[in-house]
């Protein structure tokens, strides 16, 4: 019979939930920012080809809305994954039955030639 | 044969050549691979190498065959003729990207790795099957991944095969063996009616895919995936500079983008000049009055002379006119056809009044909808669509559960970041350049990735370059066809057969049955993507992003929430799939047709399915008697002897 106190938390699983919800923040974060900006800048009702707001030959709303974000999820995903995700040990599989079937064969094959 | 179409026909003969040394390259090389991987099948346990690679994937092969296998053909036929298309507002459509990696490897790939070894489970169901000990809903799960998947494949595998059609394009070799396979076919039933072209490609495609992968099993699948990977990153990283640099740099480009009016919808009165009594789609036009058309269809003429109505295109921006006119971008117009009138021509639906400025602005033009390409109330979903309904795809939480540890997910998750980046916003770049290299394009969107490959390396002079680059879009539709192939194989050999019909197979039984599989399934599907049904186009709107509504919930509460239950993970299941078959069923009965669902609140469908698949799952779970409290132990907690002793605990001194 075994007891609750026998068991604690698995941490992987406490640290996924955790690195899951940064996750989806971040998500969230760039959902709105990229969103608000391109809706708010993005649908220009005018156009003047002449005066068309650039930056390094892009549109300014791209720039503003997509790229920088862009650039800027590149680094926070290398900064999560490098710097705050957690190596865990994930664990054996247990064996499989047809392992040990297949070490059976090989067994009686193995008998068989010699 | 137009003499004026001689000069296009030479491209693309020059682009065949290129494709099919390219092919004939990859097919060996994905069957060096092959032979490699087989070997390994020989020295680990069969169905876990065959099916899963032995959990062995390193940073590398993870990063590359996750990011390979999203990348369906779509990401380079489809989505370049978007852009060419709409312009730069693709740049927004496509903007979840850039947290794509974090959210589809990121939010699941530990933990499903970590209960997919506590069971042994090699496939998704199999997970499902475990975690809820039901082996009811572990066969649903496995019954819609398998139509699902079917259904994909043959949309894939017709893909495949136009894509290497178009790019064998005039190829002589390929001539010969077209004109050959169409005597021959003319006295077989089964191909009657049918292209000889497409035949010979789907066949070609078709059974290099299916032998290579059969053969080989995951590893061999995960290292043509890293090899084509490696194609489509080069691919766009040649294309990027040839295409600026040669429409005279970004700015001048945006610029001219910025001044640009989407081309007029027409239709013409033709009438043939000799004995040329075909019109063909894409035959270059232009009337007394000094007006520029291209054919948007095929049609057979008459001789008669008030002509036969063919619809068209007007080119009516003033920079691509004047690029034509003045030869700085040849256009081969056609001799052996006139324009005898012009019924109509029509500015473009959006927008509207040849506005300029749609291409580099949102909602983007169309050629018909008023609306734009993406109108505001779209905008939110996509963002919500390809990170979120990415990270419900079994396809990934395969590859999720296949690393080796924690360290290779990190690692891997910065590596496709860095990869997408390199692809997707860089395509955007290169094909708002290709609009002024390419005009009149929209008459034949899908082709203009081959078209811009095998322009830019002629204008270099290095056209052996383009076999190269057009490599790109057979290289993800492989990756993404050999990866599903597999994901069908597995689930009835694991899921139905090992699972619910013969336990105590033996391991040669299991081998001969996954060899079988893999080849039986390969093959209906080549024979269903012969002819495939006019809806098959509707249907793989509606199975693409269908997966994620049914898995996507039932996995994630199962992984993270102990109070799951079976009949919570089930009704989850079943709303994501019953709510997204709904609204694609609502769309047809109002006459919109199965490609156009209902959208409430202006939401995709695919949103909707997964709030309410998580809806049901919640409520159902609360309502119905909690789990047991032996499978919350095993999958959220461990034996308190297990703890590693932590820096801070020391062992205490004995005297």
């Amino acid at each position: 019979m075994t007891n609750a106190s026998d068991f604690e938390p698995d941490p992987l699983f406490v640290d996924s939930l955790k690195e899951a919800k940064v996750i989806l923040s971040i998500w969230l974060i760039c959902f709105v920012w990229t969103v608000s900006v391109c809706l708010s800048t993005g649908y220009a009702k005018e156009v003047d080809p002449q005066q068309f707001p650039m930056i390094l030959g892009m549109p300014t709303w791209i720039v503003w809305g997509v790229a920088l974000p862009w650039l800027l999820a590149n680094v926070v995903t290398i900064v999560f994954c490098l710097g705050y995700m957690k190596d865990a040990d994930l664990g054996e599989d247990p064996p499989d039955p047809e392992d040990v079937s297949a070490a059976g064969v090989a067994g009686q094959e193995a008998g068989h030639v010699s | 044969m137009f003499p004026e179409r001689l000069n296009s026909s030479l491209l693309l003969a020059a682009g065949g050549n290129a494709a099919l040394t390219t092919f004939l390259v990859y097919t060996l090389a994905v069957f060096g691979l092959a032979a490699l991987s087989n070997r390994l099948l020989r020295e680990r346990s069969f169905l876990k190498e065959y099916f899963l690679g032995s959990r062995s994937l390193g940073v590398w092969t993870l990063g590359l065959t996750f990011a390979a296998t999203s990348a369906s053909g779509g990401s380079f036929t489809g989505f370049p003729s978007l852009i060419y298309t709409h312009g730069w507002v693709l740049a927004f459509w496509i903007a979840s990207y850039m947290i794509f990696p974090l959210c589809t490897m990121g939010l699941l790939g530990k933990r499903i790795n970590q209960v997919a070894r506590k069971t042994g489970a090699i496939t998704v169901p199999d997970i499902l099957r475990d975690r809820f000990d039901s082996r009811s809903f572990a066969l649903l799960g496995t019954v819609l991944l398998v139509f699902f998947t079917c259904v994909n494949l043959v949309g894939q595998f017709k893909a495949g095969s136009v894509i290497l059609q178009t790019l064998l394009g005039e190829n002589e070799a390929y001539l010969r063996l077209r004109s050959f396979a169409a005597t021959a076919m003319a006295s077989m039933p089964l191909f009657s009616g049918l292209d000889a072209g497409y035949v010979l490609c789907l066949l070609g495609f078709g059974v290099a895919v299916i032998v290579y992968t059969t053969w080989g099993g995951f590893h061999a699948v995960v290292w043509t995936d890293v090899m084509q990977g490696i194609v489509m990153v080069l691919g766009v990283i040649i294309m990027l500079p040839l295409a600026i640099s040669q429409a005279g740099g970004l700015p001048q480009a945006t610029q001219q983008l910025a001044a640009m009016i989407p081309p007029q919808n027409a239709v013409l009165r033709i009438t043939p000049v000799g004995d040329e009594l075909m019109a063909v789609k894409g035959t270059w036009l232009r009337s007394d009055d000094g007006r520029v058309f291209r054919l948007a269809e095929s049609e057979s003429l008459t001789a008669e002379p008030e002509g036969v109505p063919v619809r068209a295109i007007e080119i009516v921006d003033a920079g691509d006119l004047q690029r034509i006119i003045s030869g700085a971008t040849p256009v081969p117009f056609s001799l052996a056809l006139k324009i005898s009138g012009v019924e109509s021509s029509v500015p473009a639906a959006f927008p509207g009044n040849n506005r300029p400025g749609s291409f580099v602005t949102a909602p983007g033009a169309h050629a018909t909808d008023m609306h734009g390409f993406l109108p505001m109330s779209l905008a939110f979903s996509m963002f919500f669509y390809w990170a979120v309904s990415g990270t419900g795809q079994p396809g990934g939480m395969v590859r999720l559960m296949a690393f080796g540890n924690t360290k290779t997910l990190r690692y891997s998750i910065v590596s496709v970041a860095i990869y997408f980046s390199c692809i997707y916003f860089p395509l955007v770049v290169i094909f708002c350049c290709s609009r002024l290299l390419l005009p009149g394009m929209e008459t034949e969107s899908d082709r203009v990735m081959p078209q811009l490959a095998v322009t830019l390396t002629n204008n270099i002079g290095a056209g052996w370059l383009a076999g190269i680059l057009i490599a790109a879009p057979f290289a993800a539709v492989m990756s993404t066809v050999d990866s599903f192939l597999l994901m069908i194989s597995s689930a009835i050999v694991r899921d139905l057969y090992q699972r619910n019909i013969n336990p105590r197979a033996t391991q040669r039984q299991l081998q001969r049955l996954s060899y079988f599989c893999t080849v039986l399934v390969g093959a209906l599907i080549v024979v269903a993507a012969l002819n495939p049904p006019k809806f098959l186009q509707y249907l793989i709107v509606y199975v693409g992003s269908g997966l994620a509504a049914c898995f996507l919930a039932p996995v994630t509460l199962g992984l993270y929430w102990k109070r799951t239950t079976t009949s919570g993970a089930t009704a989850a299941m079943l709303a994501g799939f019953l709510s997204h078959l709904a609204l694609y069923v609502g769309g047809w009965l109002t006459g919109g047709g199965f490609d156009k669902p209902l959208r409430p609140l202006s939401l995709d469908p695919v949103v909707v399915a997964i709030v309410s698949s998580f809806a049901a799952g919640l409520v159902v779970s609360v309502l119905s008697d909690p789990p047991a409290e032996e499978v919350v132990r095993k999958f959220f907690y461990r034996p308190v002897s297990q703890k590693a002793p932590s820096p801070t605990e020391r062992v205490p001194e004995i005297n």
